[in-house]
């Protein structure tokens, strides 16, 4: 009965140990905010892309969020299709492909009326969680497509480091 | 429950059920006291900034927050002593987790709230264990009791300026209704219309020369722009005080009466302000812009009311503090962009204003801005919530301001564009308090502390009346509302003394 009461004891000590050392990525999976890390090719980038990075927020509230606004489209882009961007954060080791929001903008499409280019999906934002990158340099690079279509891709030209509960810019 | 069990007088009994049920008693005050701590703690730092509203509201959610958890305590140990004593051990973590959390993750960065969070849980649990097993009510009693002692004299140190304020000279009221029946007396509407009277205070809004000594911007430009709508602008006006508080209830009473009163009385002094009073008997109804729930005055006398945000989003009350030192942080939206749709929201409504009554409505606009929170740049893109507090820099203040005087044009050309015989007045409570921020959180002193106080009463002070010229000259707040109410009413207010230089 005693050695049943102990090995009681041990497996809630060893059930709690687990949950506080993965308790981030628990969290991470049932907020949905767990990001997979992958092996992506960025060697080959696009000149025909036009982008701009608005705004790239410090990490915010429990998760660290981080927020990510601008616009991006290929000036290839056929009239009516539907657009897609996603950012990808590469790593040292891993990178991580982060799917982003849409918005219309006719005040996009207005600036560049020479390209002649409609004003659906030019707009984006996202947000991801620092908690779950590794600590380590990112370099951004923001990736479009057409539904249907290969993508095309674009290296921003700030780069990024992840420390800790921070990420900002490589050099401030 | 044991306490309960034992508290009927039964012949042989050594402990009467009064000496029970009193030492349960004084068991629930010590855990209540120790519960009370931080709300003192933090009321003495910030006494300036706190009224008696902010302070009872903030005193019942700490009885609240103490009542649940003493009754998940009884309900678990089943014993007052016991539960008083398991109270006042998690009360204080719970109360003053963020402080322990920001501790704890500068030892070890990658500790996030929940890993926090599971340590004081599993602490409470251990703790219930402990006490249940191997404290008895007796000697639990008298831990209670010593705590008590302990809490209550750090209690009564830190609220000895609260209460020596309290308990300062009692103003009477009869000076302020003997004013009110004098101006009454005196009113003669000029012709039959009321126009509408739209009062805007905008919390720290630095006039030109603080704006100027502060930052080193020339916000010439802003005054241009105002006056070129048609309003009269004064560039060196001081306001009496540098206490939103003080100065607000002030502008509402027409007085300087504010200047020696107590909080309660502030507080009065706001529930009946006599420039209400006034412009009621006039024929006013009245409109209501209340950011933050600042103004104290009831619902009752506001036709129209506009309140941007619900309590817990507040940045400036008392309980607001506490929720924000405690476990409970995380209920709280701190991020820029809901801040910043509230101002917009406010902004809006304010010109929205103009389109709801033809004549004789006052509305009254209370925004907290530029005051931090920092949320926006001077281009209106949204700031990082590490700037949101960033006092060190001025250029964070100084960006807000220039947005703020964006939509403070923008806002002024909707108003007079619907209502050109309208009379809007602009100002603001105090400057910009740079310096006292850098005492009171850096501890850096001024060289010349008369001098800094004179540039944080530099306030914003702008008068449109109907489009037509007045005549003033660097008056404080108080004084150009006097003086707006004489011409717009021939009330023979006049002025009162100047804000000392």
């Amino acid at each position: 009965m005693k050695n049943m009461k102990i090995l009681f004891v041990i497996l809630v000590a060893l059930l709690w140990i687990a949950l506080f050392v993965f308790s981030t990525k628990i969290i991470l999976f049932f907020t949905g905010n767990t990001l997979k890390g992958e092996q992506i090719d960025t060697s080959t980038l696009s000149p025909d892309i036009k982008y701009h990075i608005d705004r790239i927020s410090s990490p915010e509230g429990l998760l660290k969020m981080v927020t990510i606004e601008g616009w991006a489209f290929n000036v290839n882009y056929r009239d009516g299709s539907e657009r897609n961007v996603s950012l990808i954060l590469k790593g040292p080791a891993l990178s991580f492909e982060i799917p982003a929001k849409t918005y219309d903008s006719n005040g996009i499409a207005n600036h560049f009326k020479d390209l002649k280019i409609s004003s659906e999906d030019l707009k984006f934002d996202t947000s991801f969680s620092v908690l779950a990158i590794p600590n380590g340099k990112y370099e951004i690079f923001v990736k479009v497509w057409e539904t249907g279509e290969p993508f095309s891709m674009v290296q921003h030209y700030k780069n990024y480091v992840k420390f800790g509960n921070e990420f900002s810019v490589v050099g401030e | 429950m044991k306490t309960l069990e034992n508290s009927t007088t039964e012949p042989g009994t050594k402990t009467p059920a009064k000496k029970v049920v009193l030492f349960s008693f004084l068991s629930l005050i010590s855990s209540f006291l120790v519960a009370c701590f931080p709300l003192v703690y933090f009321t003495n730092r910030n006494l300036e900034w706190i009224n008696t509203h902010d302070f009872f509201q903030a005193l019942g959610g700490v009885a609240l927050h103490w009542l649940i958890v003493i009754i998940i305590n009884l309900l678990i140990l089943k014993d007052f002593h016991l539960a008083s004593l398991t109270t006042i051990f998690i009360i204080l973590p719970l109360s003053l987790f963020k402080s322990g959390f920001a501790y704890i993750s500068r030892v070890v960065p990658a500790f996030q709230y929940w890993h926090v969070l599971m340590l004081v849980f599993t602490f409470y649990i251990l703790l219930i264990f402990i006490i249940k097993k191997y404290v008895k009510p007796e000697v639990s009693k008298k831990l209670n009791i010593i705590a008590g002692a302990v809490f209550l004299m750090l209690i009564l140190i830190n609220a000895s300026p609260f209460i020596s304020q309290q308990g300062g000279e009692k103003r009477k009221a009869d000076q302020k209704n003997n004013a009110l029946g004098q101006a009454l007396n005196a009113i003669s509407p000029v012709g039959d219309k009321l126009p509408n009277i739209y009062l805007f205070i905008f919390d720290e809004y630095a006039g030109y020369d603080g704006l100027l000594r502060y930052t080193g911007f020339d916000n010439q430009k802003f005054y241009d722009d105002l006056s070129n709508l048609g309003f009269k602008t004064s560039k060196h006006s001081l306001s009496y005080s540098t206490s939103s508080n003080t100065e607000i209830t002030n502008l509402l009473n027409l007085s300087t009466g504010a200047m020696k009163y107590t909080e309660q009385e502030k507080n009065n002094a706001m529930k009946d302000p006599f420039l209400l009073k006034l412009l009621k008997e006039v024929g006013y109804d009245f409109n209501l812009i209340n950011d933050q729930s600042f103004i104290s005055t009831p619902k009752t006398y506001f036709k129209h009311q506009f309140v941007p945000q619900g309590y817990f989003q507040q940045d400036e009350n008392l309980l607001s503090l506490l929720i924000e030192k405690s476990v409970y942080y995380p209920i709280r939206t701190t991020t820029s962009n809901p801040r910043m749709l509230e101002v917009n929201e406010m902004f809006a409504y304010g010109a929205e204003a103009s389109t709801i009554q033809q004549s004789g409505l006052f509305t009254f606009g209370y925004l907290m801005f530029p005051h931090q929170p920092w949320v926006v740049d001077e281009n209106g893109k949204l700031l990082d919530e590490k700037d949101r507090d960033n006092f060190e820099n001025t250029d964070i203040y100084l960006g807000q301001l220039k947005y703020s005087n964006k939509m403070i044009l923008k806002l002024v050309l909707e108003i007079i564009e619907n209502d050109p015989e309208s009379c809007i007045l602009l100002l603001s409570d105090h400057g910009y308090r740079h310096p006292s921020r850098l005492k009171k959180y850096r501890d850096i002193s001024m060289e010349d502390p008369a001098l800094e106080y004179l540039y944080m009463r530099n306030t914003l002070n702008a008068v449109y009346i109907k489009g037509e010229a007045i005549d003033f000259e660097d008056y404080s707040g108080i004084n150009t509302l006097r003086l707006v109410l004489d011409r717009l009413f021939s009330l023979g207010l006049g002025m009162i003394e100047e804000p000392g230089k």
